[in-house]
C-alpha cells in the first residue's frame, strides 16, 4: 500500500495542479493526526430520546453528544445501553404518554426487528455537513424541547426530544464550531451561517448599494413584463456575476446562490409582483394578486356510528337531503374506525347512496358471483399455459413481488404465511383480469392494503378497490400524462398561494414538482401512518370542499416547508431528499386544516383568480355542477 | 481542521427491473443492513456514503429508482450528471436479465451523457445467496458485459452482504480514475465530477449554471 501511495503522490504532484496537491497533503496530515489525537467528548446530554419513524411512533432514550475528533467535530446520538427506564412525556394536548424503551410484550420475532430499528437510529454527523436544525422549545408543560438536524444534502435526522434539560447547552456548545443564526422568518429554525458566503454577501450588497445593478434590472418594466423574475436573475447570473465578482476564493455556485438570495431578500419587489405562467404557457405575465389572510379552521371529531345512522332512512339508504351534510361531516372529522367498513363502501361507490339495504344485498350477491368468475379466470391458468402468456406472467410476477413487500410492518400484514397477504394477492390478481389493459402497476398494492384492512373480506375489498381505481387509475397509465398534468397544476397553485416558494423552485430547476410524485401517485400513503392514511383518504373521498383537494394538501405541506427549503438554500436534489424525509413526520390534522384554510383563501378571491386555477378546483363561474352525487365524487377527484 | 477537506461527489444511479434488489443494494452498501421489509420504491431517493480511495475522500451519492418502466420518464432530472450507472438484475430471474439492454438504452437516452460510448456502466447480479434457484449463469452475464464494451460484472448478495462493498468501491475507483483522465484529456471542459471546496454545493441541480 505504501509504495502505491507514494507512487500516487508523485504522480499527482507531477500531473495535477496546486489545488490537488494541497488536497493530498491535507489528507495525509489528517490521516496522521487521526491516529495520534484521541477523541474528546465536549458535550454529553443523557435523556435525549429519538422518535421511531414507524407505526409504533415509539421514543427511544439515548445520549446526545458533541465530540471533537482528529478528523472533525461530530454531533452524535446513540441509544442508551441502560434502557430500562421508561419515561413519560406530556404531549401537546396535555395527555401523557409513556415511552417504554423496549416493551417486553413484543414477540421474539418482532423484538429482533425493533432492536435493528433502534440501532439504525444512531448517527454521527460532521458539523460541517449540518445545514440547519429545527429547535423547538415549547412552553412549560407543553411537551419536551426537541431538535431535528437537517444536512446540507437535504437529509433530515430523527427528531430528538430532551427529557431533563432545555436545548440551550447543545446550542451553546455548537456555537463554538459554527456560526448559528435564527431564521428571520421561522423562529424554530436555526441556520448554520456560512462565513465565506457571508463575506461575499457583504461585498454583493455593497456592490448593490453602489452600482444598484439588480434594482436597475428589476425596475426595467419591459424586461419585467416579458420575462419571469427568475429569468432576469439568470441573466444577472450569466452576464453580470462573472464580470463583477471574479473572486477565486468563492465558487461560482456560491455566487449564484448569493445572487438568488439577494433576489429573495428583495421583499418589496416580491410582494408587489406575482409572476405566474398564463394558461397557454407561451409567455409569462405579471399579475398582482393579494390573497386574503388564511382563516382559522377547526377540525371536528370523527363521525360515530350513531351520527352516521342519523343520516339514514328507515330502508338503510342515505337520506338524499342530508347527503351533503354527511359528506361535510366526514370531511371535517373523518370517520370512527368502527364505521369505516360501512361508510367506505358508499364513499367509494361500491354501494350507491340511494340504495336500500335490501337492494344492496341483492346487488352484492351478483357482484360476488362476478368476482368469483374473474378470479377463476386467472386461478385456473396452469404453469404450462403461463409460459406462453407473457403479458399475464409479467403482471403476475409484479403482483407477487409487491404483495410480499406491502405494509409488512403493520400487524395486519406481519409474519410469514400471513393469510391477509393471500387475500391482497387475490384482489390484485382479479383486478388484473377486471382491467387487463391497465393490469398491475406499482403503487396499486398501496391503495388496496388499507381497503383490505378495513373490509376484512376479499369480495368487498375488490369492489371497493374498483371504486378507488375509478378515481385514481389515470395515475397509473403508461404515458403518465395525468401525473404530469397534476404536477403542472400543483406548480400553478403554489405560484398563486406562495409565489416566494414558486420563484425559488423555478430558479432551482425544481418547478417540475417531481419531488411530490410519491405524494400524488399513492395519495400520501407513504407519508403518513396507516391509520392517518385511512383518515386522509376518507376525507378526500368526500370530494369536498372542491376538486383536486389533494393538490391543496400538497400546497399546504410545501407551504409549511418554505423557510426550511429557502433558508437551507436547497437545490433540486436536496429538496427531493427533504420532502422524502418528511414521511412519517407530518401531522394529518394540521395539514388538513392548512389545506382547507388555503381553499378558503382561494375561494374568497375566486373572481380575481386566473381562470385555469378556478378550473383546477372547479370553483367560480366556470364550475361544473355535478349531475349526480356519485358522479360528483368521481369528477371531483 | 476538517474544513480543509475536499471531497469529490460521485453520482451513481441504480437501474433494473422491479424486485431485483436496488433498494436493498443501496441500503446494504450505505447502512450495512438488510431488511426484507423494504417497500417498492416510488419516485426516487438517494443515500450517500463517504469512502476513502487511496488518498481521497469521495462521497458516493447512490440513487435508487422505481423499477417499473412507466415511472422512468419523470425522474430524468435526477439522472443528469450521473457519473456511473449500475445495472442490476436478479440471478434467479431470467426476465430481469433480459431487460438489461432496455435499461441501458433508456439510461443513455434519458441521461444523455457526454460520451455515451464510453460511459461507465457496471453490472450487478444480485441474490447469489439463492444459488439453487439460479436462472442466469455467471458466464452468460459476463458475455453480455463483453458485448457492451467490457462492462465490469459483480455477483453480489445484498442479503448476505456478499461482494457489495467491493463492487461499489470498484465503481468509485473507476469513476475517480476517469475523472483525472478526463481532466487531463479535456482540460477545457468542466469536470463531470464536481469538486466542492466546502461540500455545500454537492447537489447537481442547485449549481447548474444555465
Amino acid at each position: 500500500m505504501l509504495p502505491y501511495m507514494a507512487y500516487r503522490y508523485v504522480k499527482n504532484k507531477r500531473e495535477n495542479n496546486q489545488r490537488n496537491m494541497e488536497e493530498n497533503l491535507d489528507s495525509m496530515v489528517s490521516n496522521l493526526t487521526r491516529s495520534m489525537v484521541p477523541d474528546q467528548c465536549v458535550l454529553r446530554i443523557p435523556g435525549v430520546a429519538a422518535k421511531l419513524i414507524d407505526e409504533s411512533e415509539e421514543y427511544v432514550p439515548g445520549v446526545l453528544s458533541i465530540v471533537e475528533k482528529s478528523i472533525g467535530v461530530f454531533i452524535e446520538w446513540s441509544p442508551s445501553e441502560d434502557s430500562d427506564a421508561s419515561w413519560v412525556i406530556a404531549s401537546d394536548d396535555g395527555n401523557t404518554e409513556t415511552y417504554n424503551p423496549r416493551s417486553p410484550s413484543h414477540s421474539a420475532s418482532l423484538e429482533k426487528t425493533s432492536s435493528e430499528d433502534i440501532a439504525k437510529l444512531a448517527f454521527s454527523l460532521d458539523v460541517n455537513d449540518l445545514s440547519s436544525y429545527k429547535n423547538i422549545e415549547p412552553k412549560k408543560g407543553k411537551g419536551l424541547p426537541s431538535i431535528r438536524l437537517i444536512c446540507k444534502d437535504g437529509t433530515s435526522y430523527v427528531p430528538l426530544y430532551f427529557r431533563n434539560t432545555s436545548t440551550s447547552a447543545f446550542n451553546d456548545v455548537l456555537q463554538r464550531y459554527l456560526t448559528l443564526r435564527r431564521s428571520n422568518r421561522e423562529a424554530n429554525l436555526i441556520v448554520v451561517y456560512d462565513q465565506k458566503a457571508e463575506a461575499l454577501a457583504k461585498s454583493v450588497s455593497m456592490l448593490d448599494e453602489n452600482g444598484d445593478i439588480l434594482s436597475r434590472f428589476m425596475q426595467n418594466p419591459y424586461m419585467t413584463a416579458m420575462t419571469g423574475f427568475s429569468k432576469i436573475t439568470s441573466f444577472v447570473q450569466d452576464q453580470v456575476i462573472p464580470t463583477v465578482l471574479d473572486n477565486d476564493a468563492v465558487s461560482s455556485e456560491e455566487k449564484i446562490r448569493l445572487m438568488r438570495e439577494l433576489r429573495l431578500a428583495n421583499d418589496k419587489f416580491e410582494e408587489q409582483m406575482r409572476v405566474h405562467s398564463d394558461a397557454a404557457g407561451e409567455f409569462e405575465v405579471v399579475t398582482q394578486l393579494e390573497l386574503p389572510p388564511r382563516p382559522d379552521i377547526y377540525r371536528e371529531s370523527s363521525v360515530t356510528q350513531q351520527m352516521w345512522d342519523a343520516f339514514k332512512l328507515p330502508n338503510g339508504s342515505i337520506d338524499p337531503v342530508k347527503l351533503h351534510h354527511l359528506k361535510m361531516n366526514v370531511f371535517r372529522g373523518g370517520l370512527n374506525a368502527e364505521i369505516r367498513r360501512e361508510a367506505w363502501k358508499l364513499l367509494l361507490g361500491y354501494r350507491k347512496w340511494d340504495e336500500s339495504d335490501a337492494e344492496f344485498e341483492k346487488r352484492k350477491q351478483k357482484l360476488s358471483v362476478e368476482y368469483e368468475n374473474m378470479k377463476r379466470q386467472w386461478s385456473s391458468i396452469t404453469d404450462d399455459q403461463e409460459k406462453r402468456f407473457s403479458k399475464y406472467s409479467k403482471r403476475k410476477s409484479l403482483v407477487e413481488k409487491d404483495v410480499a413487500r406491502t405494509d409488512r410492518t403493520v400487524p395486519f400484514f406481519q409474519g410469514d404465511d400471513n393469510e391477509n397477504l393471500k387475500l391482497l394477492h387475490n384482489v390484485l390478481m382479479t383486478y388484473v383480469m377486471y382491467n387487463f389493459d391497465l393490469g398491475y402497476v406499482q403503487g396499486m398494492s398501496d391503495f388496496a392494503s388499507p381497503l383490505l384492512f378495513v373490509m376484512k373480506d376479499e369480495v368487498d375489498t375488490f369492489w371497493c378497490f374498483v371504486g378507488l381505481m375509478n378515481i385514481t387509475h389515470r395515475n397509473f397509465e403508461k404515458d403518465q400524462a395525468y401525473i404530469k398534468q397534476q404536477m403542472n397544476q400543483l406548480r400553478d397553485l403554489v405560484m398563486i398561494v406562495n409565489p416566494r416558494l414558486a420563484n425559488y423552485l423555478e430558479s432551482h430547476q425544481s418547478d417540475d414538482m417531481y419531488f411530490c410524485f410519491r405524494w400524488v401517485l399513492v395519495w400520501f400513503k407513504r407519508e403518513f401512518s396507516f391509520l392517518d392514511t385511512c383518515k386522509l383518504w376518507e376525507v378526500l373521498w368526500t370530494g369536498q370542499p372542491c376538486a383536486s383537494f389533494l393538490l391543496l394538501i400538497c400546497v399546504a405541506i410545501l407551504d409549511s416547508q418554505t423557510n426550511v427549503i429557502i433558508d437551507n438554500k436547497f437545490g433540486l436534489t436536496e429538496i427531493l431528499k427533504h420532502v422524502n424525509d418528511l414521511s412519517m413526520h407530518l401531522n394529518v390534522e394540521e395539514i388538513l386544516t392548512a389545506a382547507e384554510a388555503i381553499f378558503h383563501q382561494l375561494s374568497a378571491s375566486q373572481n380575481k383568480l386566473p381562470i385555469h386555477i378556478c378550473q383546477y378546483l372547479n370553483i367560480g363561474e366556470t364550475a361544473v355542477t355535478p349531475t349526480s352525487p356519485n358522479r360528483s365524487f368521481e369528477e371531483n377527484l | 481542521m476538517s474544513g480543509t477537506r475536499k471531497k469529490a461527489l460521485l453520482k451513481v444511479i441504480i437501474l433494473g427491473d422491479s424486485g431485483v434488489g436496488k433498494t436493498s443494494l443501496m441500503n446494504q452498501y450505505v447502512n450495512r443492513r438488510f431488511s426484507n421489509q423494504y417497500k417498492a420504491t416510488i419516485g426516487a431517493d438517494f443515500l450517500t456514503r463517504d469512502v476513502q480511495i487511496d488518498d481521497r475522500t469521495v462521497t458516493l451519492q447512490i440513487w435508487d429508482t422505481a423499477g417499473q418502466e412507466r415511472f422512468q420518464s419523470l425522474g430524468v432530472a435526477f439522472y443528469r450528471g450521473a457519473d456511473c450507472c449500475v445495472l442490476a438484475f436478479d440471478v434467479t430471474n431470467a426476465a430481469s436479465f433480459k431487460s438489461l439492454d432496455s435499461w441501458r438504452d433508456e439510461f443513455l437516452i434519458q441521461a444523455s451523457p457526454r460520451d455515451p460510448d464510453h460511459f461507465p456502466f457496471v453490472l450487478l447480479g444480485n441474490k447469489v445467496d439463492l444459488e439453487s434457484q439460479r436462472a442466469v449463469s455467471s458466464k452468460r452475464a459476463q458475455s453480455w458485459c463483453q458485448s457492451k464494451g467490457n462492462i465490469p460484472y459483480y455477483e453480489v448478495s445484498a442479503k448476505e452482504a456478499l461482494n457489495v462493498e467491493a463492487a461499489f468501491l470498484a465503481i468509485a475507483r473507476d469513476a475517480l480514475a476517469r475523472e483525472s483522465q478526463e481532466s487531463n484529456d479535456f482540460p477545457e471542459f468542466p469536470d463531470q465530477i464536481r469538486l466542492n471546496p466546502n461540500q455545500q454545493s454537492n447537489s447537481s441541480g442547485s449549481g447548474c449554471n444555465c
